[in-house]
């Protein structure tokens, strides 16, 4: 798929998704202006762009949706439920046009059906509309224009194109821009400026030579003229002006490097010599005029942007603004390839080590100049990291508003009545992590749905409020993302689940298992079979997948359950993937990281809190038991430390149980680059990767969340 | 000349610009047969308003004919029919 294509697949998803989130917010909580505003901008958007690549099924349908959505905006027509329901259908179907047009495949009989069911459907609340729109049909059909029955006064454009020499290998076929344009209006005259094209001998044939003067009769604005060009607004050069603004005209013309597209233009009879030459200029001395892009750049001094009034017909009425040619006009978002951006982590990786490896020459020379150089260096590291992490980070609302139509089809389709809450949807994550923690959380939703929430009748009889809740909740904790899912239906029936467990073979009966334990054994392979029984069938397909996906993100999956009150999972991910902030320890001859987010505080180990642990494991911290891991015995048995050595303890904390690591040299902060450990690592408990010190030396990055596991364990 | 593929789009630019170059020493007047020819691209035009400019530098005459409905439609759209002279 070329990048274009690609781009258009990807606004179009998002525009859909936007109309989604749009039409669930309408049915729940009403319809207003502001939700049918983003559900006809999507639409809109949809059509706009579609039209740029001839995705002629895709602009055909949008067109009437966007028709009908636009009386509604303008209040011609009252809004319903059936309607936000149809929409909905659209908002579906054309998910579907929009994927056949992209893989080029043939629409198959179903959709066709389909495709002229909603359009009869959308059309019965036009009915004022109706032939206008019936011609249309058969006016797209006929392959001709397709606003020209919009009312409206038309207004002639000049536009004027010239492409980048790479235009014709970007994938964008001039001729599909044209074709655009014969459906928001008419081409009047359409001149090809061909000075710029070589003879043969000459020629490249994959460089774009030719440009384009074309007079353009329309009723729509600058503006979406300018939208046509969307995608491809960095391989073109435009000037885009009504045909009367001879300012406009006259600094085009300044604009170009001779005289040749004047001769051009006055052969062609699209303007007199006068106007050409700037004749009627005398009132506004000052040409003026908004070109884009490069037209602008080529110039080095100084442009001047006219802002038109919105209602301003007069013309002489202008506001001027001065402007320097490198200034954006305002903040926009910018498209990358997520690929740049994990390039650029790695870069900043490399740089983490390179610097760690300056600074401990700093150290080791006692240069005290070098020493402040670097460390000023650190920093400036530091907040690029956090920058370029920061691009990837997004917001979790967006994904998760979609779960909403899941839950609602969900509970349709089966009967029940759910009241889905969305808390913390400004809690932000990184892109990969949302995206891949998508589908599990899909899947552990319906299950609350399907298998947690009791049937209307059931919570009646059990005097609980018909509709049920199912709460999807994520906010920050401890330098970790919290995603917690939780509905107040049946619960787990430990019983059930030990008993199909045992049966499976998954435990034993003689194991003496936790209720945390038991619950855990929903996410264990195979436990639920068709011939489970009740509430609990169908908890555990896939569980085991989860699970899996949940541990791949770093993340732990931990699960609450009472009789009849509900069901809570609570997923932990870590906030970035790449690069931590770390905590450099030493144990024995070992140096380890201990993620900074994890740490509570660092005390030492002095003989008072000796004399308290009395062999124990464990010191009495201002009046709380602290259980103490050694490290040295833990991972590093057979090097004991000496006796006079300075021994500490640092204290963890993951979720809500805390623990001391028992260590014994604090180095301090240290920016920590996550390498992958090798397999012979894997069964390390404990040891979640490696990492690079400045003096070349390896780092273990401790796992807290399992070295807690282990030491709970312990007790 | 008769173009012998359906397509005459950027896929085939180069490789016809070369016959061009070729034949274009050759013959005195230039005709393009596009008979065969379905489907068009920009590209493809404005490699025949090149060789249109190569054929009026050089004195030679330059004709394009058997355009089916299709390819004259992109002729039209991008305003080159009068600059082909079709």
């Amino acid at each position: 798929m070329n990048e274009e294509l690609q781009l258009f697949q990807e606004d179009a998803s998002e525009q859909l998704q936007y109309m989604e989130n749009a039409l669930v917010a309408a049915s729940e909580e009403g319809i207003d202006d502001d939700k049918i505003g983003e559900i006809f901008r999507a639409m809109h958007t949809i059509k706009g762009t579609a039209g740029m690549f001839g995705f002629s099924s895709v602009v055909d349908f949008t067109h009437i949706a966007e028709n009908l959505l636009d009386e509604v905006r303008q209040h011609t027509i009252e809004t319903n439920d059936e309607m936000m329901d149809l929409f909905l259908k659209c908002k579906d179907h054309c998910e579907i046009l929009i994927e056949h047009a992209i893989n080029e495949e043939e629409i198959d009989e179903e959709t066709i059906e389909n495709n002229t069911n909603l359009l009869d459907q959308l059309l019965t609340y036009m009915p004022n509309n109706q032939t206008a729109i019936k011609q249309d049909i058969t006016t797209i059909q006929e392959g001709e224009t397709l606003d020209k029955i919009a009312s409206g006064e038309n207004s002639t454009w000049h536009v004027s194109i010239r492409f980048h020499e790479d235009f014709f290998t970007s994938g964008m076929d001039v001729l599909s821009i044209f074709n655009f344009f014969c459906k928001m209006g008419e081409i009047l005259i359409n001149i090809p400026v061909i000075d710029k094209v070589p003879v043969l001998e000459k020629l490249n044939p994959l460089k774009t030579a030719i440009g384009f003067e074309i007079e353009f009769q329309t009723d729509v604005g600058k503006e979406e003229i300018e939208e046509i060009f969307e995608f491809v607004i960095d391989d073109v050069t435009l000037a885009i002006f009504e045909h009367d603004d001879l300012n406009s005209l006259a600094a085009l013309l300044q604009s170009q490097s001779d005289d040749t597209l004047m001769h051009l233009l006055e052969e062609e009879a699209l303007y007199s010599r006068e106007e050409l030459s700037g004749g009627s200029s005398e009132n506004t001395p000052t040409p003026t005029v908004e070109v884009l892009d490069e037209v602008t750049e080529e110039k080095e001094e100084e442009t001047i942007e006219v802002i038109k009034e919105p209602q301003d017909n007069t013309k002489t009425e202008k506001k001027v603004a001065k402007k320097k040619k490198a200034e954006a006009p305002k903040s926009f978002s910018l498209r990358v390839d997520s690929g740049k951006v994990d390039h650029l982590i790695t870069q900043i990786s490399e740089m983490v080590i390179a610097n760690a490896k300056i600074t401990q020459i700093a150290i080791d020379r006692e240069d005290t100049d070098l020493e402040e150089s670097v460390s000023i260096l650190t920093d400036m590291l530091e907040d690029v990291r956090n920058g370029i992490m920061n691009i990837r980070m997004v917001q979790v609302e967006d994904s998760f508003v979609k779960f909403r139509r899941i839950i609602n089809d969900t509970a349709k389709k089966i009967g029940k009545d759910i009241d889905f809450l969305i808390v913390g949807g400004e809690t932000e994550l990184d892109k990969t992590v949302v995206e891949k923690i998508s589908d599990p959380l899909v899947h552990m939703l319906r299950n609350s749905v399907d298998h947690g929430i009791e049937m209307p009748d059931v919570r009646v009889a059990k005097g609980k409020n018909p509709q049920g809740r199912v709460e999807l909740k994520a906010y920050p904790d401890g330098g970790t993302i919290v995603i917690q899912i939780s509905d107040d239906g049946a619960g787990l029936n430990k019983e059930v689940l030990l008993k199909k467990a045992i049966k499976n073979g998954i435990v034993s009966e003689h194991d003496n298992l936790s209720d945390k334990e038991i619950y855990e054994l929903i996410f264990e392979a195979g436990l639920s079979t068709a011939e489970q029984v009740s509430d609990i069938s169908g908890r555990g397909v896939g569980m085991d997948v989860v699970r899996r996906n949940i541990q791949d993100l770093r993340g732990v999956i931990d699960i609450v359950s009472e009789i009849d009150k509900g069901t809570t999972l609570t997923i932990r991910l870590p906030l970035t993937l790449a690069i931590i902030d770390g905590f450099l320890v030493q144990a024995g001859d070992t140096k380890y990281v201990i993620p900074l987010e994890n740490i509570q505080e660092c005390i030492e180990l002095n003989g008072q809190f000796k004399e308290t642990m009395k062999g124990n494991d464990f010191i009495n911290l201002r009046g709380e038991i602290l259980p103490i891991l050694d490290i040295k015995s833990y991972l590093n048995s057979d090097q004991i430390g000496e006796e006079e050595q300075r021994e500490n303890v640092v204290v963890v904390r993951y979720a809500d149980k805390v623990i001391g690591l028992q260590v014994d040299e604090l180095y301090g902060e240290h920016q920590t680059v996550i390498k992958p450990l090798g397999d012979i690592f894997e069964n390390v408990k404990g040891v979640s990767g490696g990492s690079i010190l400045g003096t070349g030396e390896v780092s273990l990055i401790f796992d807290i969340p399992k070295l807690i596991e282990h030491r709970v364990k312990q007790d | 000349m008769l173009l012998e593929n359906e397509n005459f789009t950027i896929y085939e630019v180069e490789e016809l610009r070369e016959k061009f170059v070729g034949e274009l020493h050759v013959y005195k007047d230039i005709e393009i047969d596009l008979v065969n020819i379905r489907k068009i691209d920009m590209p493809a035009i404005q490699l025949l308003l090149s060789l249109k400019k190569s054929c009026k530098e050089q004195n030679k005459s330059f004709e394009i004919k058997n355009i089916n409905e299709n390819i004259y439609k992109a002729f039209q759209l991008s305003g080159c029919d009068t600059a082909l002279g079709v």
